[in-house]
């Protein structure tokens, strides 16, 4: 199997019996998979857990792929629905940032936002990005995650994370109106 | 930064991408590669072999419903002459109990010795309607044989 060959064609391949494949495969979505659980969870040990639990579903479940959607959306489409059951296991259950009712344009609450003070504090602009994105809701975080990590559309993020497209556009805005507004450098 | 509104802004995208690119440790790598291969190696039981395989202890438990079956009709004595037309003394063995033909015999053969000879004919009457070719045997029925002789 090439290096150039599809995610599609991959997945098929290796479900067909060539290990190689999955090797490609892994190779391609390890890194962004992995800092999509880390960014989301906060934790390297929970997206250790949780980045191998889904590479070991797909595995398990490589019999049953069907190029009926991109593998993108696939993989993205589990590691959303390990994270969600992540959460339900958690003492406070799923974040109230995912009801589809909150008002996910309203101004986030002071305390969760990253004073311009503290960015031109020396603070390095990447770092400062990072702090700005683990301080986000965690619905707006992950739509932005995905959408950086993922490389997905609003669309798909929409399809995988079962929300109406109008739900994960309005995520997806409200984490880039925040990060911009954020690091823009202070100005009095 | 631009496109203020948008679900998209390079200048973002660029930065996030400047971040460092972590990922999981080698432990990790090392565990799902290892999984992967030794997946694609173990024999898979597909689908197909899951929907079928209520054959194998079917298959079993419909020899062995069998097996016992036969096992009871070898065993149980027989109750109907296993050649019709033929008497078949066989069947007494290990039982007192009569084949329906016999019983049916030794009744008219009774009924003639009691004289009763009206009852002893419907008896026959009906007995050939069960039997029609049924071959009595004269040495053990003699009165029976004669008296259907007489009736015919």
């Amino acid at each position: 199997m090439q290096e150039s060959a599809t995610d599609e064609e991959l997945m098929e391949a290796y479900r067909d019996g060539d290990a190689n494949a999955f090797e490609i495969l892994y190779q391609r979505y390890r890194k962004p998979l992995f800092r999509y659980f880390q960014h989301q969870c906060g934790s390297a040990a929970i997206a250790e857990e949780l980045f191998q639990d889904i590479w070991m579903n797909l595995i398990r479940a490589r019999q049953r792929y069907h190029v009926s959607a991109k593998f993108r959306t696939y993989i993205y489409r589990l590691a959303h629905n390990r994270l969600i059951d992540h959460y339900r296991k958690q003492k406070h259950g799923i974040p109230a940032s995912y009801d589809e009712n909150e008002n996910t344009l309203a101004t986030p609450a002071a305390a969760n936002t990253i004073t311009p003070e503290r960015t031109v504090s020396g603070m390095r602009q990447v770092d400062a990005l990072l702090d700005a994105i683990d301080n986000l809701p965690e619905a707006q975080r992950e739509a932005f995650l995905l959408k950086e990590n993922g490389d997905l559309s609003v669309e798909q993020i929409a399809e995988l994370t079962d929300v109406k497209p109008e739900t994960a556009k309005s995520r997806v805005r409200y984490a880039i109106n925040k990060l911009k507004q954020t690091l823009e450098p202070h100005h009095d | 930064m631009t496109n203020s509104g948008s679900d998209h802004d390079d200048q973002l995208s660029s930065l996030y991408r400047q971040t460092e690119p972590d990922g999981p440790g080698e432990m990790t790598d090392a565990r799902i590669l290892a999984e992967a291969r030794h997946a694609v190696k173990r024999p898979e039981r597909t689908s197909a072999a899951r929907k079928y395989n209520w054959i194998m202890p079917a298959g079993i438990a419909a020899t062995v419903a069998i097996a016992a079956i036969i096992s009871v009709i070898m065993l149980e004595p027989a109750k109907t002459p296993l050649q019709p037309g033929v008497e078949n003394d066989s069947v007494h063995i290990g039982t007192t109990q009569p084949s329906p033909p016999r019983r049916q015999l030794d009744r008219i053969s009774l009924l003639i010795k009691e004289n009763r000879i009206d009852e002893a004919r419907s008896a026959l009457a009906d007995f050939r309607k069960l039997y029609p070719d049924y071959r009595i045997n004269a040495k053990k029925y003699p009165t029976v044989v004669e008296l259907e002789a007489q009736s015919q």
